[in-house]
């Protein structure tokens, strides 16, 4: 059966070796594979840790405070991509902050949303991601003590919306996400380049079976390669926190709805991503346009680790154990985001499979098909000078 | 390396700030230049001719290794004039590690290519060091990439010796390979 030979030369592969590692070695680094800490009710008198709230009158003193004190001593900190830098503004830039602050200071009855614009203006000037951001301002500044009510509300969540589980199971994709949104390209573009290298292409091309068999064949074993062994680190990481749970109602399916949900499609791009350029240019350059965007995203999603959802977010970022309410309000994105991904690797898909039906056709190879056009443009050129 | 500037933002910066786009996105280059030395070999009939030639294909891959060192240093040096037009405080120091850390990276991959013989699994390898970078950074110590990035410039040298080490141990295998 071809599903089980591809299966097999995946498995049985370099490639496939090290992805394996990879996926034990990441989360058990980052000790998500063994949880310690139970999800436990919240008792008066605790410390329950702190959460932002938009809280204007806390807001914008305390902002308005530190960009006095930034533009005092001339360095502005910034996170771009999530790390820590300082700015230093020119004098005529340093004139505008001033001009900014005087907005800020001089302005009794400044509105909140007056206030805001003038924040935004500061973080233009300092380059962006600046305190002063956005989704800085209220991170920064909106941080307040959680109360008892507020803590045992989030264990409330936790307990009724995820039982349980579904927090640890959420952990565990955040962690596991990253290397699952760019190593499956490694598996995709090996499998094709070693029908190349081995000189089978030119064999299966005479086959009977279809284009559209062949490719998505390749893409579902690939795919089950991946994400079996991602399953059963899911539940290995999951049934940690089953006996700390004991005598409550657990969503034993979690880890696997989970794995299928919120990780699948970004394995789906990664292999689609793979077998599509691999199969439009005959080269390993799939490597390079899937690291180029995982990279990207990466550092992108830095700025939304906490279960802060975009759309065209590749690799979803849950980087807090509970944060529930975030999830819930974030759940018709996260279902939009991934069926966008999912739908995009079909599409991938489809067209590699229009791309390898030419090439069977002995109508398109790779560059050598580009290469033979832009001769053939040449020699009617010179042909039509002469 | 263009996309750097826009990611990150490259105007005024410390020399520890600076730091930051050298080592965590200038440094992939080295994966782009040194890994893919041995590629054209694995084509079977491309490898038959290169041995029947004159030279060994030793000189030759010496010769693209010697090429792709050079336009790592090249373009690090290229970003560095970028950055300094820019404002920053640009040491050479600084310079040194970013082009010892994309040395290592691309000499791991390039290990890894001369043992596996397999350009994706080679490119696996470098990335592998890279996310352990982003990971367990703390745990790497003299093989830290982003140490610049904490002040700490101790570690540029060891990279650079031992991306030398393992460029000498690709070659060696290829070599003992050929044989």
């Amino acid at each position: 059966m071809l599903f089980l030979k591809e299966l097999k030369k995946t498995v049985f592969s370099v490639t496939f070796l090290m992805f394996v590692f990879i996926s034990i070695y990441l989360p058990g680094s980052q000790d998500v594979l063994n949880f310690s800490d139970p999800i436990s009710v919240p008792k008066p008198g605790e410390d329950y840790g702190t959460h932002t709230k938009e809280l204007p009158e806390r807001i914008m003193p305390f902002a308005t405070a530190r960009l006095i004190s930034e533009y005092e001593a001339n360095s502005y900190v910034a996170y771009p991509i999530g790390f820590y830098k300082t700015v230093r503004l020119s004098e005529d830039e340093q004139k505008q902050m001033s001009a900014i602050l005087s907005r800020l200071t001089e302005n009794k009855q400044l509105t909140y949303e007056e206030f805001k614009a003038c924040m935004q203006d500061a973080d233009d000037l300092i380059g962006g991601a600046s305190y002063y951001s956005e989704s800085n301002l209220v991170k920064t500044f909106g941080r307040v003590p959680m109360t008892y009510e507020e803590a045992l509300e989030q264990y409330e969540l936790s307990k009724n919306t995820d039982h349980f589980t579904g927090t640890y199971a959420r952990l565990f994709c955040d962690y596991i996400g990253i290397p699952l949104s760019i190593l499956p390209v490694f598996l995709a573009v090996a499998m094709c380049l070693k029908d190349k290298r081995s000189r089978i292409s030119e064999l299966i091309y005479t086959r009977k079976t279809s284009s559209a068999r062949l490719l998505f064949t390749r893409f579902f074993a690939i795919l089950t390669a991946i994400m079996l062994p991602v399953i059963v680190l899911s539940y290995i990481s999951n049934s940690s926190v089953w006996g700390m749970h004991d005598g409550m109602a657990l969503n034993y399916m979690a880890p696997l709805n989970y794995a299928l949900g919120w990780l699948l499609p970004s394995a789906m791009v990664s292999v689609a991503v793979g077998i599509f350029f691999t199969e439009l240019t005959g080269t390993p350059i799939a490597i390079a346009v899937q690291s180029l965007w995982w990279f990207i995203d990466l550092y992108a999603g830095i700025a939304r680790l906490d279960g802060n959802y975009a759309l065209f977010q590749l690799t979803l970022r849950h980087n807090k154990l509970g944060n529930t309410q975030a999830f819930i309000d974030g759940f018709p994105t996260l279902v939009a985001n991934r069926l966008f991904f999912a739908g995009v690797a079909i599409m991938l898909m489809v067209a590699a499979v229009l791309i390898y039906e030419q090439k069977r056709r002995g109508n398109l190879n790779g560059f050598k098909a580009s290469k033979k056009s832009v001769m053939g443009l040449a020699n009617r050129k010179n042909k039509s000078e002469a | 390396m263009l996309l750097t500037p826009l990611l990150f933002g490259t105007a005024n910066l410390d020399h520890i700030a600076a730091a930051a786009p050298l080592e965590m996105m200038v440094s992939t280059i080295g994966i782009i230049l040194l890994v893919p030395v041995f590629s054209p070999e694995q084509n079977s009939e491309i490898a038959d001719v290169t041995a029947s030639k004159y030279i060994a294909p030793i000189y030759v891959y010496l010769i693209r290794i010697f090429c792709s060192a050079l336009g790592i240093i090249l373009l690090i040096l290229i970003f560095s004039v970028y950055l300094i037009s820019s404002g920053c405080d640009i040491t050479a120091a600084l310079v040194f590690g970013a082009i010892a850390d994309a040395m290592f990276l691309g000499s791991v991959g390039l290990f890894a290519a001369a043992v596996t013989n397999n350009l994706p699994a080679s490119f696996m390898a470098s990335l592998l060091y890279y996310v352990l970078n982003l990971t367990i950074q703390d745990k790497l110590g003299y093989f830290n990439l982003f140490a610049m990035m904490r002040g700490s410039h101790a570690p540029n040298l060891w990279l650079f010796m031992a991306s030398t080490g393992f460029i000498t141990a690709a070659v060696g295998i290829k070599a003992i390979q050929k044989r």
